[in-house]
């Protein structure tokens, strides 16, 4: 599988402050990868690099198969971005915004722009500025996905929306996600579960981890084990488990490496045999408040 | 070219009200103009409105605010900008830019020049090339210095802190007077003008060019202020002396243009207390200028002073710009000089040698030719249309178009159809003389129109710093001369005045100013 987008040991500096720490990524073509990780973590800066917006100190993206520095023109016709700081042009009208952008895409698909303004509920005769933060961001959206994109990229763009533009943001992002790639960051956790495939988790301008969705929530495991009497936690542990706890004859910890069998058989070599063994599935949310306490302990 | 047409309708759309303040008071100023330069043919029973007055400074604003805020519809400085991830091509983004300000900016004013030339009594077609010209000047001027600042900040109130923050910074290195150079050295200026020049335009064109390009803002920043600064660095690098010396070869005596004496007339006593410890002590110096060959005439465009005692001690002062035409009739004048305030001090009841070294330009005389005078306004060739204006007939203003030519005009008073009055009435042979040795620019950047003045002194034979000469009226029926001054050379000239008591000629700093304003010299 191709990538979409692609980086090599991207890092970027402001003065002393390390935003991006070599940063390796791959999004595969087809993806609705989400960068996830807490503010200040350097998600943006890493978007800004992508669209060309701030050049990398060292290292280097790829963005549809194009060095990012080389991002400019007519690149653009086959990437939609929206970020809930751009400035929109709030003097046009809605109707006015899609009547100039036309023009620049030649793939500009003129029944789909109908049906995002009418999915969205955008009025066409409205001045920008008049309109509420949600339909900024779903005009902002939709003048994005008018033009068949190939690569959609998306900076905290359900920042501050209630739910229900916010479900109609994802709705209209996941009806036609089978047509491009989606890359998204937020921290939001439980915005992104439902529909992410891959995700990233970076922190201090480190990717901790970047894996399918599906792939990292089989190997998270919430561990419950029930023993007769009090157990103290051996020490060392093995480096896999998180966020140990022993309450009386009850040992909670996070397993980042879960497979049944191997689990059993680590757990059943540090304690010994237990009553009873519970292996609970993760939440995101979850999972990443792990590695946080993780990376906050460290 | 369909994306420059497509954002150029866009900001015609979104500035219409920048373009249109900007078009009114286009109008506006060449309303004012008119009525005021013509106010015969152009009266209006309309009341000058008070605020027209600030029409030339309200639309050099409105100018600023059009240019940036075009530029900035589509901002080159910051990442939050939305258009800078959709499919723009930044050629056809600069080049709807340009076209904006052709067409709200560059074709109003050509327009606006073509109505002034036709007021003030010239055809257009003629004119063509140099309206184009003058477009030329007033783009490079008006539109390059707006254009770089809105193309370095993000917004407006950015672009007017950046306009003042340049301001200030000019000035305030033109004003630091240790680093600028003698403005007796401006006749040798043009080399590192030429160069600050050079550094200027490309250095403006760079930057446009690769802010548009590449939305490097530290970039660019750093490299117009590195030109500022290269543009300073040129003018204090510059060897003035040096190129004064090249360009004002010394003369021999014998093939000096003039002679200068000293003169024997006693000052008298000075009207007015001299200062206390003052920094500099002014002296005016009676002499004589004689030797010009006939057709020919003298100015001075910078002096230099050095004071020499019975011992051979020199005390040198610094250049300073000189002034005075000298003719080929012998001219009897008082040198105006300057000295430090120490050395006079020190010498001032001691005979010396004043050596006085003049950096000076000779002209030739060439096409001379005559015009009457007539009633109201005529066309004078090489002039354009001139007339008096009544009831004041001392002065002849011509008007032409873009620049008013170099000149020298010459009257005879004998053959005043107005003379003055009795008691001033002229004696002697002498012509009087009217110059204009340099090419006077347009009165405005606008106005396609400059101007030139034909005054005429008459000197009176007790003329004296306090008895200043009176202007001979100009009437029609008068036959003034007109000829072309031609420069043959520039060339230094040394004279040696002495024996010199420089306390005899000490005159306060009002009596020196009123001196100078006689153009004695």
């Amino acid at each position: 599988m191709t990538a979409a987008i692609r980086t090599d040991q991207l890092s970027k500096h402001f003065f002393r402050l390390q935003a991006l720490d070599r940063l390796a990524l791959e999004v595969p073509e087809g993806a609705v990868y989400s960068l996830v990780g807490p503010n200040g973590a350097g998600k943006t800066t890493a978007i800004k690099i992508f669209m060309n917006l701030l050049a990398a100190s060292s290292g280097q993206a790829e963005v549809l198969g194009r060095d990012s520095r080389h991002m400019r023109g007519k690149a653009y016709t086959q990437i939609g971005y929206v970020s809930e700081n751009q400035e929109i042009p709030e003097w046009m009208k809605v109707g006015a915004l899609f009547d100039y952008l036309r023009d620049f895409y030649p793939t500009w698909d003129r029944d789909l722009e109908d049906s995002l303004i009418k999915q969205f509920d955008l009025p066409r005769d409205r001045k920008i500025k008049a309109l509420s933060r949600g339909m900024k961001m779903k005009l902002a959206l939709a003048s994005a996905l008018a033009f068949h994109p190939k690569l959609i990229v998306l900076d905290e763009p359900f920042g501050g929306l209630d739910p229900l533009v916010r479900d109609q943001l994802i709705e209209g992002l996941l009806e036609r996600a089978q047509e491009f790639t989606i890359f998204l960051s937020s921290h939001d956790l439980a915005e992104i579960e439902s529909f992410a495939s891959h995700v990233g988790y970076l922190e201090q301008g480190r990717l901790r981890f970047s894996e399918e969705m599906t792939s990292l929530t089989a190997r998270f495991r919430e561990v419950e084990l029930t023993f007769d009497v009090e157990r103290p936690l051996p020490s060392p542990l093995p480096p896999t488990w998180l966020q140990a706890k022993s309450a009386g004859a009850v040992v909670r910890f996070v397993e980042t490496r879960f497979e049944q069998a191997e689990t059993e058989a680590e757990i059943l070599r540090v304690f010994g045999p237990s009553k009873d063994a519970c292996f609970r599935p993760m939440t995101l949310r979850a999972i990443f408040l792990a590695m946080a306490r993780k990376s906050g302990e460290a | 070219m369909n994306q420059t047409l497509h954002i150029f309708r866009k900001d015609a759309r979104h500035h219409w009200p920048e373009i249109l303040l900007s078009l009114v008071l286009l109008i506006l100023y060449c309303w004012k103009e008119v009525r005021e330069e013509y106010p015969e043919r152009f009266y209006s029973s309309l009341s000058i409105i008070p605020w027209l007055e600030f029409v030339p400074i309200l639309l050099p604003v409105a100018w600023f605010l059009l240019i940036v805020r075009l530029v900035q519809d589509e901002s080159l400085v910051g990442d939050r900008q939305w258009w800078v991830t959709k499919p723009y091509q930044w050629p056809s983004l600069l080049t709807a830019k340009l076209l904006s300000f052709s067409v709200w900016f560059c074709v109003p004013v050509f327009f606006a020049q073509c109505f002034l030339l036709r007021a003030a009594g010239f055809a257009v077609t003629p004119h063509f090339a140099g309206l184009l010209y003058n477009q030329f000047g007033i783009i490079s001027v008006v539109l390059a210095a707006c254009f770089l600042i809105a193309c370095l900040t993000r917004n407006l109130g950015h672009a007017i802190i950046a306009l003042i923050g340049l301001f200030l910074l000019m000035t305030g290195f033109s004003s630091f007077e240790r680093f600028e150079p003698n403005p007796a050295l401006q006749p040798i200026q043009g080399v590192s003008d030429m160069l600050s020049g050079i550094v200027a335009v490309t250095a403006s064109l760079a930057v446009v060019l690769w802010q548009f390009a590449r939305r490097k803002t530290v970039h660019t920043r750093s490299v117009f202020l590195a030109a500022i600064a290269a543009t300073w660095v040129i003018q204090l690098a510059t060897p003035y002396h040096a190129l004064m010396e090249k360009k004002y070869p010394v003369a021999s005596v014998q093939d000096q243009p003039f002679r200068m004496a000293l003169r024997s007339e006693p000052l008298g006593k000075p009207a007015n207390p001299p200062q206390k410890d003052p920094k500099n002590i002014f002296l005016r110096i009676p002499v004589e200028v004689s030797g010009i060959s006939p057709g020919n005439f003298v100015t001075v465009d910078a002096q230099q002073l050095t004071v020499e005692d019975s011992t051979g001690a020199k005390w040198q002062e610094e250049w300073t710009g000189g002034s005075g035409q000298w003719w080929p009739e012998n001219h009897s004048i008082w040198s105006m000089l300057s000295v430090k305030n120490s050395v006079y001090q020190k010498l001032k009841s001691e005979p010396v040698k004043v050596r006085l070294e003049m950096a000076v330009r000779e002209y030739h005389l060439e096409d001379p030719r005559e015009f009457r005078v007539q009633e109201g306004e005529f066309r004078v060739p090489t002039l354009g249309i001139c007339g008096t204006r009544i009831p004041l007939r001392t002065d002849l203003i011509c008007r032409s178009p873009f620049v008013a030519p170099p000149f020298v005009a010459t009257f005879d008073p004998a053959s005043a159809k107005c003379p003055m009055e009795p008691d001033k009435t002229l004696q002697g042979s002498s012509p009087l003389r009217s110059a204009n040795l340099g090419e006077f620019g347009q009165r405005s950047l606008i106005s396609p129109i400059a101007t030139s003045n034909i005054h005429f002194f008459s000197y009176l034979p007790s003329l004296s710093p306090l008895n200043p000469p009176k202007s001979q009226n100009i009437c029609p029926g008068d036959t003034i001369g007109l000829s072309t001054p031609v420069v043959s050379r520039h060339v230094r000239v040394e004279v040696l005045l002495e024996p010199v008591k420089m306390e005899e000629f000490r005159v306060v700093p009002a009596q020196f100013v009123e001196s100078v304003t006689v153009g004695t010299f």
